[in-house]
Formats: C-alpha cells, structure tokens, sequence
C-alpha cells in the first residue's frame, strides 16, 4: 500500500484519513486528497496540505522576512541563507552520484511547485 | 682558511682508509660515510642538516595550523553557545529519553570533513557502532545516516549495508541555520524513522569535549510514551497554539526539534573538531620541538666528531714527517 517514496508521515497520514502521495519527493508534489472516511475533520494548514514540513514552511518565512530588509542589513541577511552540502543516498551498500546543492534557501522554496487536485 | 690547507695537506699522507673508531658509531647513529675516490672516509653531517630542516619546516605549518585552529575557534564558540537555546526549551517540553525501545532507529553521526584533529571522529563513529548493536535486535531496523567525510571512511569498511545517506561538504561555507534546516529536511523525507538519534561531540572547553546522544523521537512515539506517563504525559495539560490537532501540533514540533537539534549538534561538532586540532597541533609542534632539540645534539656531536678526526689526522701525519 505505500508507495514506492514512502514518505515517513503516511502512516501518521492514514490515522487522519487523508491519502497523500509523494512522487519524487523533493521538490514537486501532487496531492492527492480522499475525503475524510473517518477520523478528524481538523483542517491540516495549507503548507502541510500542499506536502511542505514545517522545516520548509518556516524558512520560506524566513526568506521572505529576510527580502523586505533594508540594504545594508539586506545583504547581511542573505550570507545567512547561503545553502551548500552535497547528499548522496546509498542503496546496497554501494553510494550514489552525490548531488550538490548551491542554491539559496529562497530559489529552492520558490521552485516548489505543487498540484492539489480535490 | 688555514684549517682547510691543512685539510688538504693531511690527506695527501693518507693513503688507507681509517678505519672508523667503534666507539663514535656506536655514539651517534647519524654517521654517515662517503666514500670517496681516495678511498677516504669522511663523516658528513647532511643527513642530520636535512632532517633538522624538515624537522623545523614541519614544526613552523603546526604552529601556524594551532593559530589558525584558535582564531576560528573564538568565532565559532560563541554561535554554540548562543544555539543552545534553540533546544533547550524542546528538551524542557519534551525530554529526552535515550533509553526508549522503537522498532527504527536512525544514526545521524556527525563528523568532521577535515582531518589532523585528534580522534573525535574515532570516538563518534565507536560509539555509533556500539549503539547499533544495542538498538538492534528482532524485528528492529538501525541505519547510519553519516555526516562528514571522516565518518563515511571509518564506516564504509566495515558497514556499509546499513548506510543511509551520506553528507559532505557541510562546512565549506559557514554554518547557518539554513542549511541545517534544509539538511534537516532532506533526511526527514529520505527515512523512515520511529527515533533519531544523534551522535556529536559536545564541547564543553578547549581541551575537553564529550561524545553526546541526542535522541528524537517522532510523533507517533511521542503520543504513545505521553499514554504511558512520565515528562511526556504532561503534555496535555500544556495549551498548544498553532494546531488545530494535537498529533498535528507534535509533528510540527518533531521537525522542528530535528532541525534545532541538529543545527546545535553541527556547530558543537565544528568547536570540538577546532579544539581538538588545536591541542593536536600544539602537542605535534611540542614534539617537533623535542626532536629537533635531540636532533641539534646529534649534530653537534658528529660534528665535533668529524673536527677531532680532521685534526687527529693532520697531527699524526705531521708527526710522521718530522718523527
């Protein structure tokens, strides 16, 4: 029944009735939402709906605080959102290409692009 | 001037080779002889002159290394004391209980990327290895998830099938909360976990820093030890705003005590792996320093040694003409 990203939070997902899928899991979701069957009727927030954690809700808040900064605290402020490691998942004991990442939290965020179909 | 006429002088009276005196090579261990067309033997002192001086060089980049080492250390230091307090209010709420029995465990070890700092990383990645035997068991699942080049080489010799993921290069621009937390999230969406824990030296001043277990549990784990009692059962009578649910409200709360968390851990990492280099290379310049000390004896003496030679030759050979 998981699919084939199983994302960690399903399971928690399943206990409030709501089916969400993640193809690719990192930077485009489609959501997918069944009517709740049972459970809870509590809204989840717009962000945890669209597939964001709480972890990339608030840095887009970040990012976007930090873009209304006047100059010379603006450019302060963006050597703090600097992003750079390189990640590489490992499968059968053998790693995979590392992908690097140099980008600035806020491209990151603002490329995320997200369908919800009801 | 004279000395080096007289030089001349004495060896054309020698004909044989000296045998050279047992006692002086027994001394000094250094002696090297060359042997030249005459088929005299000469003790040059250019081998110990060669390791003094990469003796010295090496002594110089430890020094300089330490002061690197310092002068990045002050900066650092006070960023982790000041990210502390991103954690503490989470383990005052939630507590941390190490002792906790869940079927997956994930291993975030964090090392260094750099070497020459003494054996910190050592010690992360053995008591990493002893906390996967402990949490391993029937039905139990444990994964590394290995941050710093360091970490990834001890590792990969021995397990490389439980390896997650692997991290590097997280301190080729400072560290700032960002990209922890982007970090943060990569690793949540890439594993599943029932409790994380994480492993890092935590620094506690200059000279001492102490392996240290973090350990995070996800909601589910957290609703069903709250039932159970203890630190967590209080937290209903807690008023929670930002949630509507409080299972909603406990996986906010989980990511973002991942994130902290691990922003404090990296930072504690980066101040031990500095002390620790600096008390590395200062000991290494120490012993340099010692060993040039010795070195500077040797060389003293086979030059002495090779003085004594030149003129006990020249004295005997005059002796020889007017005798």
């Amino acid at each position: 029944m998981p699919s084939q990203s199983h994302h960690r939070g399903e399971s928690f997902r399943e206990r409030w009735g709501r089916r969400i899928s993640f193809g690719g899991g990192e930077l485009r979701s489609s959501v997918v939402m069944a009517s709740a069957a049972a459970g809870s009727s509590a809204a989840v927030p717009f962000w945890r709906a669209a597939g964001m954690t709480y972890i990339t809700y608030s840095n887009i808040c970040a990012s976007l605080v930090r873009s209304c900064l006047k100059e010379p605290y603006k450019t302060e402020a963006a050597t703090r959102e600097k992003v750079h490691f390189a990640i590489s998942k490992w499968a059968d004991g053998k790693p995979e290409k590392p992908t690097c990442t140099l980008r600035e939290a806020a491209k990151k965020t603002s490329s995320f692009q997200l369908k919800v179909t009801d | 001037m004279a000395m080096t006429a007289l030089r001349r002088e004495g060896r054309r009276f020698l004909l044989s080779p000296i045998p050279p005196n047992p006692s002086t090579a027994a001394r000094s261990t250094m002696l090297s002889e060359d042997l030249s067309l005459l088929g005299i033997r000469s003790i040059s002192t250019q081998v110990v002159r060669n390791r003094m001086k990469s003796v010295k060089n090496i002594q110089k980049i430890t020094k300089a290394m330490k002061m690197v080492a310092a002068s990045k250390l002050r900066a650092v230091q006070l960023r982790t004391e000041n990210s502390r307090g991103l954690w503490q209010p989470f383990t005052a709420l939630l507590g941390d209980t190490p002792s906790v029995d869940v079927k997956k465990n994930v291993i975030v070890t964090i090392t260094s990327d750099k070497g020459l700092c003494g054996g910190i990383n050592s010690t992360s990645v053995k008591i990493s290895k002893s906390l996967y035997k402990l949490t391993s068991g029937p039905e139990k699942e444990t994964k590394y998830v290995l941050l710093g080049e360091k970490g990834k080489v001890q590792m990969v010799r021995d397990s490389k099938n439980s390896i997650e993921m692997t991290i590097t290069e997280v301190q080729k621009n400072p560290v700032n909360y960002t990209q922890v937390s982007v970090l943060a999230d990569d690793i949540l969406k890439n594993v599943e976990y029932d409790a994380l824990r994480i492993i890092f030296n935590k620094f506690h001043s200059v000279v001492s820093f102490i392996p240290t277990i973090s350990t995070i549990l996800s909601p589910e784990v957290v609703e069903r030890e709250s039932e159970s009692g203890g630190k967590l059962g209080d937290l209903d009578s807690y008023e929670i705003e930002g949630g509507e649910t409080k299972a909603e409200v406990l996986q906010n709360l989980a990511e973002f005590q991942f994130s902290c968390v691990l922003y404090n851990a990296v930072l504690e990492n980066a101040c031990s792996e500095l002390g620790a280099r600096m008390s590395a290379m200062d000991s290494s310049s120490r012993n340099a320093g010692e060993m040039l000390d010795r070195l500077t004896l040797t060389y003293n003496r086979t030059r002495q040694a090779s003085i004594t030679t030149e003129l006990i030759e020249i004295i005997s050979g005059a002796s020889a003409l007017t005798g």
